[in-house]
């Protein structure tokens, strides 16, 4: 591709002071996203996925590395890339209507351009007749819905999505994941979609990064080349969500014995050994069965290696990195 | 009577009849109590103060100070002593809202100023506002203004904290969203901070309404020409008790009123409108 990507992130590590100490979030993340592409980011809870949300949206700058929105830095926080929260974090002072009209008002739009902005947009995802609504009075699947109209009335180029439909039951979600799909279809925007869901993964990415525990490493890639709409259900999805269940598993095992290295959480590391090693054969037909569907599989190289160069890591019957993963 | 009332009406199978009945047996319980409790006081107090026990000087029965909130709400006294309190007591309250929620917002704001004036509001507040009266005097002198500084010192520092508080308290997923959404500088504190911390400000101004009252009668009685407070300075100099507890009487109503039909319901509303009210 020639033109510039949307996203591009180089090398990007992200340190924190905390009381305990140093926690280090990211560590030589890399990744490209090209224009009008949906790409998801799939890694365990608290592996620091929202940092790089978080990165990408300007709220905090990155200790090493290079982030690039169309070839310029992120700068300050701004309407061009919107953020969807997990938690909707809609404003409870504010009706439905009026909450989807708040970045507008920012922008400096009149009160009817605005009214009529956002009444077009919540037609779009079905919720015009709640316009006049409060926050509270709506169901969880109701308000991300409203975040949704909330942030494609601003008609961002780049949308990033922090697990915003984790706290949704599995209908609401699947209803969410179609709508998606249909705007993005209308519309055409880029996603950096973050979750911890491979089926969610699978469902919604054109391609989906695998992330390890922290600190957080690119273990994978794969790419899902089935038509869309796609759902949940999907054979296709399935097979690439399982192909990603092992990366993850995998990636669990990143940092496993670097011992002095990893100051990172460790605990998760120590237990998810033995259902690895269970993984690895299924992750091996299951590869198999995805190439059968078109699913290119390429493996990044970083994690990779790493994992080539300590092998007796991944050997999750190694008693003695197994206890050392337990007792920091 | 209540329980006459429910043998009355049998229990229909109906279960919104029955729930409606049950809440009037409830209401007529509450209404039945009060009535009771205030009935065998008030008797109580006449029967007492009427036994010779004690001369009426010293201690009135409870008719004469009826009479006297009669008498002086038809003579003109107490309406014009209310609106010359009422009317300290609001420029004194309004200036100290709004100096106390620009304090508040600079102490909610930077950490520093939290630091600095937040441990001085919070000092200041232990301070009884009456405390403040001397200095008032020699700074302003025989003077409206003096009461009023006296109001304003009595406000400041409760709405001032509560306003930091509510802004400390503002769920940081909201500012981000916000400043995601282009919210910088005056349409942050306007569009956002402030709305999202009005359930504690409008708490901190019902706390700042009941200390303002306080001040403006304190420092009415220690200085001022007009005013509840003055009154019942004078019912003692003339030594007519009836009058002291009417202004007394006055004093409550006056501010159980303000507090209940205005206070209470600002207060549920913005609870009510927030979400975060208690049902």
């Amino acid at each position: 591709m020639a033109e510039t990507p949307k996203l591009v992130m180089r090398k990007v590590c992200k340190i924190y002071a905390t009381e305990g100490g140093e926690v280090e979030a990211l560590r030589d993340v890399s990744l490209e996203v090209a224009e009008g592409e949906i790409v998801c980011i799939v890694g365990p809870s608290g592996c620091g996925k929202s940092t790089l949300l978080n990165l990408i949206a300007g709220f905090e700058e990155p200790d090493s590395g290079e982030i690039l929105i169309d070839g310029k830095p992120p700068g300050k926080p701004g309407p061009d890339r919107l953020i969807m929260f997990q938690e909707g974090a809609l404003f409870p002072w504010l009706t439905v209507v009026d909450n989807v009209a708040f970045g507008l008002k920012m922008a400096g739009y009149t009160k009817e351009e605005r009214r009529a902005l956002a009444m077009a947009e919540l037609e779009k995802v079905g919720l015009e007749k709640f316009a006049k609504n409060r926050i509270h009075e709506l169901s969880v699947g109701m308000r991300q819905r409203v975040a949704l109209a909330r942030a494609l009335v601003m008609q961002p180029r780049l949308l990033l999505m922090d697990e915003p439909f984790a706290a949704l039951d599995a209908q609401t979600r699947d209803s969410l994941h179609a709508q998606l799909q249909e705007l993005w279809a209308e519309q055409k925007m880029t996603i950096l979609f973050v979750t911890h869901n491979v089926r969610e993964a699978a469902c919604l990415g054109d391609r989906v990064l695998v992330m390890s525990p922290r600190p957080a490493t690119m273990v994978a890639e794969r790419r899902v080349d089935a038509p869309r709409p796609r759902y949940i259900e999907d054979d296709a999805v399935i097979a690439a969500a399982r192909l990603l269940l092992g990366d993850l598993k995998k990636g669990m095992e990143v940092h496993q014995g670097a011992g002095e290295e990893a100051t990172g959480s460790r605990e998760e590391g120590g237990h998810h050994g033995p259902a690895s090693s269970r993984n690895d054969g299924k992750e091996r037909s299951g590869r198999e069965e995805g190439a059968g569907r078109g699913m290119e599989v390429r493996e990044e190289g970083g994690a990779g290696k790493k994992n080539d160069a300590q092998g007796r890591m991944l050997d999750p019957t190694d008693p003695t990195g197994r206890t050392k993963e337990a007792s920091p | 009577m209540t329980a006459l009332l429910a043998e009355k009406k049998p229990a229909t199978p109906l279960e919104r009849q029955r729930k409606k009945l049950s809440r009037w047996n409830k209401w007529g319980k509450v209404v039945a109590v009060i009535v009771a409790f205030y009935g065998i006081w008030l008797v109580g107090w006449e029967a007492l103060a009427r036994s010779g026990l004690w001369p009426s000087y010293v201690f009135p029965p409870f008719t004469p100070v009826l009479q006297a909130i009669w008498e002086n709400m038809v003579n003109g006294k107490f309406p014009v002593a209310i609106l010359a309190s009422m009317k300290r007591l609001l420029i004194g309250y309004f200036a100290a809202l709004g100096i106390g929620m620009g304090l508040g917002l600079i102490m909610g704001r930077f950490q520093t100023a939290q630091t600095t004036l937040g441990s001085a509001s919070l000092g200041l507040q232990a301070l009884p506002s009456i405390a403040w009266l001397p200095l008032a005097l020699i700074w302003f002198g025989l003077d409206e203004s003096a009461i009023v500084f006296v109001i304003i010192m009595g406000v400041l520092f409760s709405v001032a904290m509560s306003t930091s508080t509510g802004i400390r308290s503002i769920p940081p997923q909201l500012e981000r969203a916000a400043r995601n959404m282009g919210a910088r500088g005056d349409s942050m504190v306007f569009d956002l901070v402030l709305p999202a911390s009005l359930p504690h400000i409008v708490t901190g101004m019902k706390q700042g309404w009941s200390f303002a009252w306080r001040a403006l009668i304190a420092a009415e009685m220690v200085y001022s020409t007009v005013g509840l407070g003055h009154m019942l300075m004078m019912g003692r100099e003339l030594n007519d008790l009836a009058m002291v507890l009417a202004v007394m009487v006055v004093i409550v109503l006056v501010g159980l009123a303000a507090d209940q039909l205005v206070f209470e319901r600002l207060e549920r509303a913005v609870h009510v409108r927030w979400g975060v009210a208690r049902r």
